[in-house]
């Protein structure tokens, strides 16, 4: 018996996804629309990496925002204050939010909602920083002016331009995260996920692996950060509250937990959501609490456990007892 | 010869309680080795103290000599001592081959840079893991299931994945929590085989086991404990003809006494 | 800094502890018997501290009635939010974590709602007390915050008492412990579920009122107040009582003094830092300290 969902219609399912996006542009080309959806593809790049904490490794962390201001912090500066090309600050953006993460190793060894706790206080702790440490961050005021991405001559001057770099971003983490899910790092982390003490006894290292397992997610969400600043070309602390954090942990969970896929699908919904809802002003934040109530409860792996079951429903009607768990790997 | 695995004087408390008491024992290589006892003898602490998934409170742990008292557990299992537990640890969501692949952990190098880039040597170190794993898993007679989901396996099956997890990295020991508990008489003789086996490629093995005939069967050397105290050591005859250990199993008088008597009478 | 300034406060820390210390009561007992943290719990305080509010001014009760309106409300609110979502999601077989956060969609839910039917603009209560200050020596008190200690520390006593000495609180202790056992000595979870969401409530409504007297009653004032009880209920150990009543009021006293001893600004990063600190040493929050003492 392989129980393996099949891997061609995972493949299947995800080139369907990423031609739906890059064809959204054909849609509509107003700007406003463009600029949401863009939007939704930087968050869907955090969200990937919240992915590899939460979905992989089982870490749950309430931190993200942090790490997204930290990048985009970094590359609106760099830019702007220090002149440095585009590509050269969203790199910086992303190894500076890693040097941050460091701070972090120590209290990865905290388990479950402790570690949540931890991470929403470093959250708290950066979010302050950017509002009152003003020669670094121009306190409440922001940044303004961010300049336009740019790479190497080439301005990124429309929306569509800068749709298609955060989607090239996406999909380049969406496949880097792919190949390490099926790797030693990757089954080192599901390894702990499931069974801390098992996989001590099979000699990983659990403390190294959770730390190294935080800086890549930090250094996606370093460049996530850095697409955001140079996206909204304005930064401001309030961006960067925990609120963001529980955001990014509500797209990673909603798509459904440990789908790279989900989460893409899920910063959509967390982002686009609220926007598409503006028709009926004053009722949309009730309609996005309850949908949110909603979406938790299609079961054990959200959205992709859904959409791996009507799958699967199609495909062989009435296969019974066969696990979701992988199926739901897309 | 050195032994393989030595205890040096081990205690280990729990608050008030004293779970292994001074107890000193030597495992030579090639060995098996029986660690038995009643309920609560402290077996399954000793062998979390040879693992290093505990610290005892005081006395050494020595492995070929080397001191790993305070070894972390993952350094001991890449030093090459590797375990089994008691109610089967596995990892339930992942397939078969993906179990015994965790196993190779710290024998791979391959970091996160070149599972990115997928380079050369991360491709063939990752296809000679596979054969490696594949083999283990023939080994224990699961290799036909190598990617089903490990939970979906029946126990049997499982408790073998978990051996062929913890030998897939050639260790020099092998330690056994319960292998045989909840197997019935058929999967318990497939057991014997493969650590059998196990054993004739030239891994030193330690049991913990409450079943009585896989551990006479199998073992080279016993060890007894007793409310966390050395009993008695030595051959299987030897232990199942001390009156000590007899005693620590039945309880004074009576039935002890009577099994001694129909003993006797039939020698 | 003179005694006078140091008394005020303490008292100060004391009173907005004694809040968090009652929002994290609620949390804290939720956990234990549900395993779900209610990021919502903050929005149940804010329902009781806005509906008493309404209270008063339709009704024009006295203080204790409204304070006793606001527990009732908040509390029927959260067994009403446990019964009609909770409770559905854990028999559909949601994992905890997708509860928890639902618990958050909750959240946002009863913020729109109270937002929507009550109006954005913050409400003031009425004064109410003769007095503006007590004065104890060259310490100026004001009477609400005295309120508050004397009123938190009575039904968290009271709290004490239920759990103790109640065949009820006894069950509710039980079934934390050990859901199955407690079934099998016939004690109904759905029921015992219930209760500990209601006194949750309970708890939190009595939260809103003092909070809301202290300051004024909006649809938003519930959520940071939430996460930061949270946060202290997690620096007592989560699951323990005694530890979510430490731990709020520890958290209210070191924001207070690290305000004015240390940097306003960074009143709120205090907290935070010192959380990390003891979470690093006991894991496991200061219960871990209680128990490794032992």
């Amino acid at each position: 018996m392989d129980d393996k969902f099949p891997r061609t219609l995972v493949w299947a399912g995800r080139i369907v996804m990423f031609a739906i996006l890059a064809a959204l542009p054909l849609i509509s080309q107003q700007d406003y629309f463009i600029h949401v959806v863009s939007l939704a593809l930087i968050f869907g790049v955090a969200a990937l990496g919240m992915q590899l904490l939460l979905g992989y490794a089982g870490l749950l962390s309430v931190g993200q925002a942090a790490f997204l201001g930290i990048g985009a912090y970094t590359s609106a500066m760099l830019t702007k204050e220090h002149a440095w090309p585009f590509l050269a600050a969203f790199l910086a953006a992303g190894v500076v939010s890693a040097l941050v993460s460091l701070v972090l190793v120590p209290i990865t060894r905290l388990r479950g909602i402790y570690l949540g706790v931890a991470t929403l206080g470093f959250t708290i702790i950066v979010h302050l920083v950017m509002v009152n440490e003003e020669w670094l961050t121009g306190g409440t005021l922001g940044v303004l002016a961010i300049p336009h991405p740019s790479i190497g001559p080439w301005k990124l001057g429309s929306e569509v331009a800068v749709y298609y770099f955060c989607l090239a971003v996406l999909v380049i983490v969406f496949l880097a995260f792919h190949r390490l899910g099926d790797s030693r790092f990757g089954r080192a982390l599901q390894a702990i996920q499931l069974d801390e003490d098992a996989a001590r006894a099979s000699g990983i290292n659990i403390t190294l692996v959770k730390s190294q397992c935080f800086v890549v997610a930090a250094v996606v969400t370093g460049f996530a950060g850095s697409l955001f600043a140079h996206h909204a070309q304005y930064l401001n602390p309030n961006d960067f509250t925990f609120w963001k954090s529980i955001e990014i942990l509500i797209m990673a969970a909603v798509g459904g937990v440990g789908s790279l896929a989900g989460a893409v699908v899920g910063a959509f919904v967390v982002v686009i959501l609220p926007e598409a809802l503006r028709a009926i002003d004053q009722w949309r934040m009730v309609i996005y609490g309850s949908l949110l109530i909603v979406f938790m409860g299609f079961g054990p792996r959200g959205m992709a456990g859904l959409f791996a079951l009507a799958t699967r429903w199609i495909l062989a009607r009435g296969q019974a007892g066969v696990p979701v768990a992988k199926a739901a790997r897309l | 010869m050195t032994p393989v695995l030595e205890i040096a004087t081990v205690t280990r408390r729990f608050g008030g309680l004293v779970a292994i008491d001074e107890v000193t024992t030597a495992i030579a290589p090639g060995e098996i080795r029986g660690i038995i006892g009643p309920n609560g003898a402290g077996k399954t602490t000793l062998l979390n103290i040879m693992s290093g998934h505990m610290r005892p409170s005081s006395g050494r742990v020595l492995f070929a000599g080397r001191d790993i008292t305070k070894a972390r557990a993952d350094k001991v299992a890449a030093m090459g001592v590797r375990r089994t537990f008691q109610n089967v640890r596995l990892f339930g969501e992942m397939t078969v081959l993906g179990n015994v692949l965790v196993g190779l952990h710290a024998n791979g190098r391959a970091g996160i840079f070149a599972a990115l880039l997928r380079t050369g040597r991360q491709r063939r170190e990752e296809h000679s893991m596979i054969d490696t794993a594949m083999q283990a898993l023939e080994r224990v007679g699961l290799a036909a299931q190598a990617n089903t989901i490990a939970s979906s396996l029946a126990y049997g099956h499982r408790k073998v994945l978990e051996i062929a997890r913890a030998i897939v990295a050639a260790p020099k020991v092998l330690l056994l929590d319960e292998p045989a508990a909840g197997l019935n008489a058929s999967e318990a003789a497939n057991l014997i085989g493969v650590i059998r086996r196990i054993n004739a490629e030239g891994v030193t093995v330690a049991i913990v086991e409450h079943h009585m005939e896989v551990i006479m069967k199998v073992c080279s050397r016993i060890t007894v404990l007793n409310y966390g105290k050395h009993l008695a050591e030595g051959t299987p005859a030897e232990v199942q003809g001390n009156a000590q250990v007899i005693e620590a199993y039945l309880g004074r008088g009576g039935v002890a006494e009577r099994i001694m008597e129909l003993k006797a009478a039939h020698a | 800094m003179g005694a006078a300034q140091l008394v005020e406060l303490a008292v100060g820390g004391l009173a907005i502890g004694c809040i968090y210390s009652l929002i994290a009561l609620g949390m804290t007992m939720i956990i234990r018997a549900t395993g779900i943290v209610h990021f919502a719990q903050g929005e149940v305080m804010m329902v009781g501290s806005v509906l008493g509010l309404s209270a008063l001014l339709l009704l024009h009760l006295p203080f204790l009635a409204v304070l006793l309106v606001g527990m009732a409300i908040a509390g029927i609110a959260a067994v009403a939010i446990e019964l009609g979502i909770y409770r559905t999601l854990r028999m559909r077989g949601t994992p905890l974590a997708n509860i928890i956060i639902a618990t958050i969609g909750v959240s946002i839910l009863l913020q729109n709602v109270v937002q929507l039917a009550w109006g954005s603009e913050p409400k003031s209560y009425p004064k109410l007390f003769a007095t503006d200050h007590y004065t104890f020596g060259a310490a100026k008190l004001s009477p609400q915050l005295i309120w508050i200690i004397v009123l938190g520390v009575v039904v968290m006593l009271a709290l004490q008492a239920f759990l103790r000495w109640t065949r009820t609180g006894i069950a509710m202790q039980a079934a934390a412990q050990d859901p199955e056992a407690a079934q099998l000595m016939g004690i109904n979870l759905t029921r015992s579920t219930a209760i500990t969401f209601l006194i949750g409530g309970v708890l939190a409504g009595a939260a809103g009122v003092l909070l809301g007297s202290m300051f004024f009653a909006s649809f938003s004032m519930g959520f940071l107040p939430g996460i930061k009880a949270f946060v202290a209920a997690t620096l007592g150990g989560l699951g323990s009582i005694g530890g979510a009543m430490v731990g709020g009021i520890l958290f209210g006293l070191l924001e207070t003094f690290g305000a004015v001893w240390i940097s306003t600004a960074y009143k709120d990063a205090i907290g935070m830092v010192l959380l990390i600190v003891i979470l690093l040493v006991f894991p496991q929050g200061l219960a871990g300290l209680v128990r490794r003492g032992r």
